[in-house]
């Protein structure tokens, strides 16, 4: 076990790595010039050359890229570019800039979860269990329905419906300076129903058909054969070998909300990780681009890391081999 | 005193097609009743039935069932739950799919004995262990079902089926799929735990040589119905019924090798049967009168009963005459193994599955590799296939050594070598028909034109005696005879010098193993084919081989004649494999034997 | 609805030469109250009107609107009373990690402009009402007689928002801010060619003289635009600023909302309002979402669809609709240094294939009013005389032929950097096939417009906030300017440009200035076609705005002290 961990995560930072030299390439040869994008059109030529030598802009690629390399494994995650100009030295560090967004986004994720797991499993046996009947239809058709759906249309329409037409709840995320999320609690309740509804769905649809995969099944069968109460088929038998699959589809949705939360934060333009990301690949900000990208490349290979780990201990085969 | 009484019993699907129709059938206290037949005869839907259970898409429509006081038959969901496991329990076919993966053999005998109290409970559980001939102790509870080896799997639904102590226990194929070492083992322990357990047991399976050594009376099944029924002697020795004939000849025994007859034709399907006798289309006494009416079931005397209008011409049995084989040690051989190795895995998980093994086939020489799974034939037939990279040694085919690897070899070298494998439900493309599967391998291995290739086809579905017509349907569609025949089309059609067999007929019926059998001897000798036959059941080697090497974890370590080998076995583990293969036990009566 | 009309139609200024040069201080506030009239009713009626109202300036480029009060005070605004107090909530699309508060960087976003304004002023303002600038931390520019000397009189009233006075010190610390090149101020050009800041020299506690590298007639045309608001002496760092404007900073987040507080000291007199709250929200539902959901009371620049929508409801519209007419000017750019647009007659051409009528109503879906390829229109200097250049496909063909450049194929790179800009550029290749001319489309990421081949592509689009005349054409047309997306390097043009600038008699400069804009009408590859109007939502409960022409962009040029809430 310890060495499947040492392994994956050695694997993981390798991965990382090609993570960060895609994003970089990404973000420093593919498109614009950082300094002509943090200093808009009005600036001269003498202004650009001036920013251009402090960014390194002048060097080549690959000395921009050991640079920030060396300083990244240092614990140095440097400076935000979009900010160098200006002396807004308070905001400046990335890990100041970060920190703050990455909380409300971690808010929100987390949230989303709490609620995503124990219902998914819960509608997913109710539906399993009662499979063909109007409760399995009406479940099938709801979710159907919120997977075919973009997120962002998901998000309007709870917007039309909870924000403008009845006045509930607000339509937009705004705190204001020094608040944080959980100050206004209201705000995070149209994100998350927009995640839950993109995520819940493909969840319940697979516990379902694990559930019913499991339910079919020959130790199911032969346990109902020997006279063991449905409770127990239901949860010790049926359950419980459909949980390994289900983590796989929970964890992999855990996964899409890494790049979800950054759809959802622009359409409630939610001051997390994702606007900032946005804002920061706009700006050729590639310090805090850089920096994010590997923030998220990271959660999504520990979740997926956490996920086998979790499949391992729930499958005796995998555990115990 | 009976113990089970079913009468009048029907199931039918929900369109009403039966499935098995007017079962009559009483078993005794301490009874074992071998209930026989092929695939698809109903004899599982039967023993389900006595559980009180019908298949998703099937319901009992008439008659009753009791065991004992209790009717099994309209009761609630909830009294069906106090009765299986206590009254009636079940052992299904595939142990592995049987366990639930998840849950210790411990909880899950435990879940079986959850109704009584605590204190009786692991009692319970240990004396079931015990009977079952499995370790009680804390250590074996704690592992769950893969820790554990086929046969303790199979020892381990026993238990979980006897620890409520049922009055009656319904088997179905407990063996299908275990070795014949295992296999024999698991009879003889049934047999032990029947006298210690004193319920009855109904022993469904399609192999009457697993039946032979254990049960007291036999029920034979045809297309939902039973056609004889009688105690088991009596029936194996004076079989009244031309099915029952056929399915004993199907059985092959290393005791008395003779060249295998399989039954004709295929069994009739749900939703087929005709008006009269069903059996008739294969039946070789049948007469006008047995496609016009149903025959009714005749006691022939006690309780031997037949479901046939002609039983009083039923022949006895055959005493065949003893498979001759030709000398073909002046041959020189088409393809030479020498001191080959091989393993599995790498560094401290590697397992060694071939030692210097070396072998010579001639042509029209079929040798069979023999062994226990986990002796190393299959990988010695994947190494000489080139699915599998030895680790040393050489391969020689028409003098000329193979390449390693099977895209090293030249076409022609793969053309001449063909495989045939166990599982013809995983080596046929499901989405290709038969037609294209056969032509795509003639264009592979012989380029071939189109129109000859689909000559070709024709050709090898008529050696292989599937209908022309095949040609268009899916592997879905077919039986798994079938679909064995087209696996066998398949490396027929590459005109091949050498045919491996890889236990081909071990996913088979006995029935329909014998047929392929007795195809397959008829291809050696029509074409001269030289053949690596794998297999670990002895009577199988004996029906077909010439001669026979035993593989005991990767070593040879008895090899010779067939005929000389079964008669005098050296090594002791040669000795072990033969004891243990299954023998229809007409010594007993006295019939049909050679010694 | 005469006021309705006259702030809905424009006013040419066709005196560009002024009666004094030495403006009259005037109080911010007085002079927006005056241009009060029908505000309110405005909003909803906003280019609702298309007939133009002739009206004579009063004064050319220097002159103080003291003298305003010939603007009627009109209806709505007259009749209610504005009420203090309250926070005014705006959001803007923002600018993300990279929002400033430093008002010498505030171009990259308008969230940042518009910060800048509340917190600082200039020495002039920004353009304001009807195109002309009036005087604000500067109480008089004067120049000597040939233009290259400047004393800068400030107004002694002024305090910084922590209490110490402003006067020269700061002034001459910001002119070396702005001077030096690490500091990446937006007008660091304008040291480069005209503020000889080296030699700056203060007179006295409210006087500073800047000398000129080269002669400047209107120094206020050259100082009123964005990011020109005066810093503190010794301001290293803005997480904190401390300004003169209209509101003191109170808290920010970047990238998310800033709150300030009103500045009751303020010397052009207090804001009604006593909080300002401004919001970050980049997207262009979301922001219109929290407007009708109450959580803002103004959207900037909402898309021009949902504003017609809007606009459509009339006294339905559950939101006032807001149009700054001028704010914005959109145009294609031909770089003339390229082949096949150094040949002046495929410019020439070019310029006659666009239909402006059909541009204007398909792709601003009727806001703005055309132009005259020609930067300005109705601003100072701007010369009227010229005529408006219509499409002449004939005339187009036969100047496409005689360069040899019939059936000619080029590719425009184009972004979504601005609404309309795809749909534009398409349309221009409609048109073009008119004239035998294939126009291919590479359309390159918004965010990347500016910052990969711009200002070199050989034919783009450009869209620029409204700056006085001598700004723009200095900026885009002098060697080291930033704007010269034309690519035009002819130093006869650069000397005519300078001479312009540098005419000090009224009469010659306007002669000097129409020879000019005549050769840019001739020569220059500017097809500036249209106004693209900035467009903002508000809610109704929001009093006070003054939709003006001349105004930079949003809100009436981002200026809410005359914003009231009821």
């Amino acid at each position: 076990m310890l060495r499947f961990l040492l392994r994956r995560i050695a694997w993981a930072i390798v991965t990382l790595w090609i993570v960060s030299v895609i994003v970089f390439a990404a973000t420093s040869v593919l498109s614009g010039n950082a300094a002509r994008a943090v200093l808009g059109k009005n600036a001269a030529p003498a202004t650009l050359h001036a920013l251009e030598s402090e960014l390194h802009l002048d060097r080549s690629v690959f000395y921009q890229y050991w640079y920030w390399l060396s300083h990244f494994v240092r614990g140095d995650f440097g400076h935000s570019a979009a900010s160098v100009i200006g002396s807004d030295t308070a905001h400046n560090s990335i890990i100041t800039l970060i920190a703050g967004p990455a909380a409300n986004s971690a808010i929100l994720a987390v949230i989303t979860v709490i609620i995503m797991i124990p219902v998914s499993l819960l509608m997913g046996v109710l539906a399993a269990t009662r499979a063909g009947g109007w409760m399995d239809h009406v479940t099938a058709i709801v979710s159907l329905t919120a997977i075919s759906l973009p997120e962002f249309v998901t998000g309007t329409i709870l917007v039309a419906i909870f924000a403008t037409a009845l006045s509930w709840l607000p339509p937009v995320s705004l705190i204001g300076p020094g608040q944080g999320v959980l100050d206004v609690p209201q705000i995070l309740v149209l994100p998350i129903l927009t995640l839950l509804a993109a995520t819940v769905a493909e969840c319940v649809r697979m516990v379902r058909s694990s559930v019913i995969e499991a339910l079919d099944s020959d130790y199911v069968a032969t346990a109902r054969l020997a006279g063991l109460s449905e409770s127990r088929i239901m949860f010790s038998y049926a359950l419980r070998n459909a949980l390994a699959p289900s983590v796989q589809v929970i964890a992999l949705n855990m996964q899409w909300l890494v790049g979800g939360i950054v759809v959802v934060e622009t359409v409630f333009s939610y001051p997390g990780l994702g606007r900032l990301f946005v804002s920061a690949v706009n700006l050729r900000d590639i310090p805090t681009t850089q920096s994010i990208a590997l923030l998220l490349a990271a959660i999504y290979i520990a979740l997926n890391i956490l996920a086998d780990l979790i499949i391992t201990f729930l499958v005796p085969e995998l555990r115990l081999a | 005193m009976t113990l089970l009484d079913i009468r009048g019993l029907t199931v039918a699907t929900t369109f009403g097609a039966p499935i098995i129709e007017g079962i009559d059938l009483q078993i005794a206290e301490r009874e074992i009743l071998g209930l026989v037949g092929e695939s698809g005869s109903g004899k599982t839907t039967l023993g389900l039935a006595a559980l009180g259970y019908a298949r998703p898409g099937s319901s009992v429509t008439t008659g009753s069932i009791r065991i004992g006081q209790e009717a099994i038959l309209g009761r609630t969901a909830r009294d069906l739950r106090r009765l299986r496991g206590r009254v009636v329990s079940y052992v299904p076919q595939d142990p592995a799919a049987a366990m639930n993966p998840a849950r210790r053999i411990g909880d899950q005998l435990a879940d079986r004995v959850a109704h009584r109290p605590r204190a009786e409970r692991s009692n319970l559980i240990i004396r079931a262990l015990q009977r079952a001939q499995l370790p009680a102790e804390p250590a074996f509870l704690a592992r769950f079902p893969h820790q554990i080896s086929g046969g303790q799997q199979q020892r381990a639904l026993i238990a979980m089926a006897i620890v409520a102590e049922p009055s009656l226990v319904v088997l179905d194929e407990p063996t299908t799929g275990l070795d014949v070492v295992t296999q024999a083992a698991l009879l003889s322990e049934l047999n032990a735990l029947h006298d210690q357990i004193g319920a009855s047991l109904i022993y469904v399976t399609h192999d009457l040589a697993a039946v032979s050594t254990i049960a007291d009376s036999v029920a034979v099944m045809y297309a939902g119905r039973i056609v004889e029924r009688g105690q088991l002697r009596e029936v194996l020795s004076r079989p009244r019924h031309p099915y029952t004939i056929g399915l004993m000849e199907s059985v092959p025994d290393h005791g008395r090798p003779t060249k295998l007859r399989g039954l004709p034709g295929v069994a009739l399907g749900v939703g087929q049967w005709p008006v009269g006798c069903p059996f008739e289309p294969r039946c070789r006494q049948a007469q006008l009168d047995c496609t016009l009416a149903m025959p009714n079931f005749e006691t022939i005397h006690l309780d031997h009963a037949v479901r046939c209008f002609h039983w009083r011409q039923t022949p006895p049995i055959a005493v065949h005459e003893p498979l001759r084989r030709e000398q073909l040690a002046d041959r020189e051989a088409i393809l030479t193994v020498d001191r080959l190795c091989a393993v599995h895995g790498r560094g401290a998980d590697q397992i060694v599955a071939a030692q210097y093994v070396s072998l010579t086939v001639r042509p029209g020489e079929c040798v069979a590799l023999v062994g226990e799974s986990g002796s190393g034939k299959t990988t010695i037939a994947r190494c000489i296939a080139g699915l599998h990279k030895p680790a040393a040694g050489t391969i020689v085919l028409h003098g000329q050594k193979l390449a390693a690897l099977a895209g090293d070899r030249s076409r022609k070298q793969r053309q001449h070598l063909q495989f045939v494998f166990q599982n013809p439900y995983e080596s046929l493309n499901p989405r290709h028909t038969v037609g294209a599967i056969l032509s795509h391998a003639a264009a592979m291995l012989r380029n071939l034109p189109e129109s000859t290739a689909r000559n070709e086809a024709a050709r090898v579905l008529d050696e292989v005696r599937l209908p022309a017509s095949s040609v268009k349907r899916y592997p879905g569609e077919l039986s798994g005879g079938e679909r064995q025949r087209v696996a066998i089309a398949r490396a027929l059609i590459a005109d091949p010098g050498v045919l491996i067999c890889d236990e081909i007929t071990s996913a088979l019926d006995v029935s329909v193993q014998a047929a392929v059998l007795d195809l397959l001897g008829n291809l050696q000798a029509a074409h001269g084919l030289a053949m690596v036959f794998i297999t670990h059941d002895l009577g199988v080697v004996a029906s077909i081989a010439d001669r026979m090497l035993v593989l005991n974890r990767g070593v040879i370590c008895e090899q010779g004649n067939v005929s000389d080998l079964i008669v005098r076995p050296t090594d002791e583990y040669t000795k072990r494999l033969l004891e243990a293969a299954p023998r229809l036990e007409l010594a007993a009566t006295g019939i049909g034997s050679t010694t | 609805m005469q006021p309705d009309a006259r702030f809905e139609g424009y006013a040419p200024a066709t005196d560009v030469a002024g009666t004094s040069r030495t403006p009259t201080p005037v109080s911010r506030r007085n002079f927006l109250a005056a241009g009060l009239g029908g505000a309110a009713t405005l909003m909803l009626a906003a280019c609702g009107g298309t007939n133009p109202t002739p009206e004579s300036s009063v004064g050319g480029a220097h002159t103080n609107a003291a003298g305003s009060g010939s603007r009627s005070p009109g209806g709505a605004a007259a009749s209610a009373t504005p009420t203090s107090g309250g926070t005014l909530r705006i959001a803007f699309v923002g600018g993300g990690n990279a929002e400033t508060l430093n008002p010498t960087i505030a171009s990259l976003a308008d969230i940042d402009i518009c910060r800048s304004y509340q917190l600082f002023d200039g020495l002039v303002s920004k353009l304001t009402l009807d195109g002309k600038i009036q005087m604000a931390l500067a109480e008089s520019l004067e120049p000597n007689t040939d233009g290259t000397l400047w004393t800068i009189k400030l107004r002694k009233d002024v305090v910084w928002h922590d209490g110490s006075p402003f006067g020269a010190d700061d002034v001459i610390y910001w002119l070396n801010f702005l001077n030096d090149v690490k500091n990446g101020c937006d007008n660091n050009f304008m040291c480069q060619l005209f503020f000889d800041v080296k030699n700056v020299k203060k007179v006295d506690a409210a006087t500073v003289q800047l000398p000129m590298m080269l002669p400047v007639a209107d120094l206020a045309s050259l100082l009123a635009f964005e990011s020109y608001g005066v810093i503190k002496n010794g301001t290293k760092d803005f997480s904190h600023p401390v300004g003169t404007g209209p509101f003191k900073f109170t808290s920010w987040t970047p990238g998310q909302q800033s709150v300030f507080s009103a500045n009751k000291n303020y010397w052009g007199g207090a804001p009604h309002i006593d909080t300002l709250q401004l919001t970050s929200i980049p997207d262009d539902t979301a922001r219109l979402n929290a407007l009708l959901g109450g959580q803002i009371d103004g959207a900037a620049t909402l898309p021009y669809a949902q504003a017609k929508a809007y606009q459509g409801k009339g006294e339905n519209s559950p939101i006032a609709v807001l149009v700054s007419n001028g704010s914005s000017q959109t145009y294609f750019t031909l770089g003339m240094s390229q082949a096949p647009f150094n040949d002046p007659r495929v410019v020439e051409a070019f310029k006659l294939m666009v239909d402006r009528e059909q541009m204007l109503s398909q792709v601003n879906v009727g806001f703005g009013e055309i132009l005259n390829d020609l930067w300005g229109k109705g601003l100072d200097y701007y010369d009227t005389s010229i005529p408006q250049r219509t499409q002449d496909i004939d005339k187009a063909k036969s100047l496409l032929k005689q360069a040899g450049h019939e059936g000619l194929t080029t590719t425009i790179t184009t972004s979504t950097e601005k609404s309309g800009q795809i749909q534009a550029a398409t349309l221009l290749a409609q048109q073009a096939k008119a004239a035998g001319v294939t126009i291919n489309l590479r359309q390159v990421p918004a965010d990347t417009y500016y910052s990969t081949g711009w200002p070199n592509y050989p034919f783009g689009q450009t869209s620029y906030e409204t700056a006085p005349i001598p700004y723009f054409y200095a900026a885009a047309l002098l060697p080291g300017g930033p704007f010269n997306d034309i690519q035009w390097t002819d130093p006869a043009v650069a000397n005519q440009l300078k001479d312009a600038l540098g005419e000090m008699d009224p009469s010659k400069s306007k002669d000097k200035w129409s020879a000019m804009q005549q050769t840019i009408w001739d020569k220059s590859g500017w097809i500036c076609w249209g106004s693209s109007p900035w467009v903002d939502g508000l809610s109704k409960k929001v009093h006070g705005t003054t939709p003006v022409r001349w105004q930079l962009a949003s809100f009436g040029g981002y200026d809410f002290s005359n914003y009231w809430l009821s």
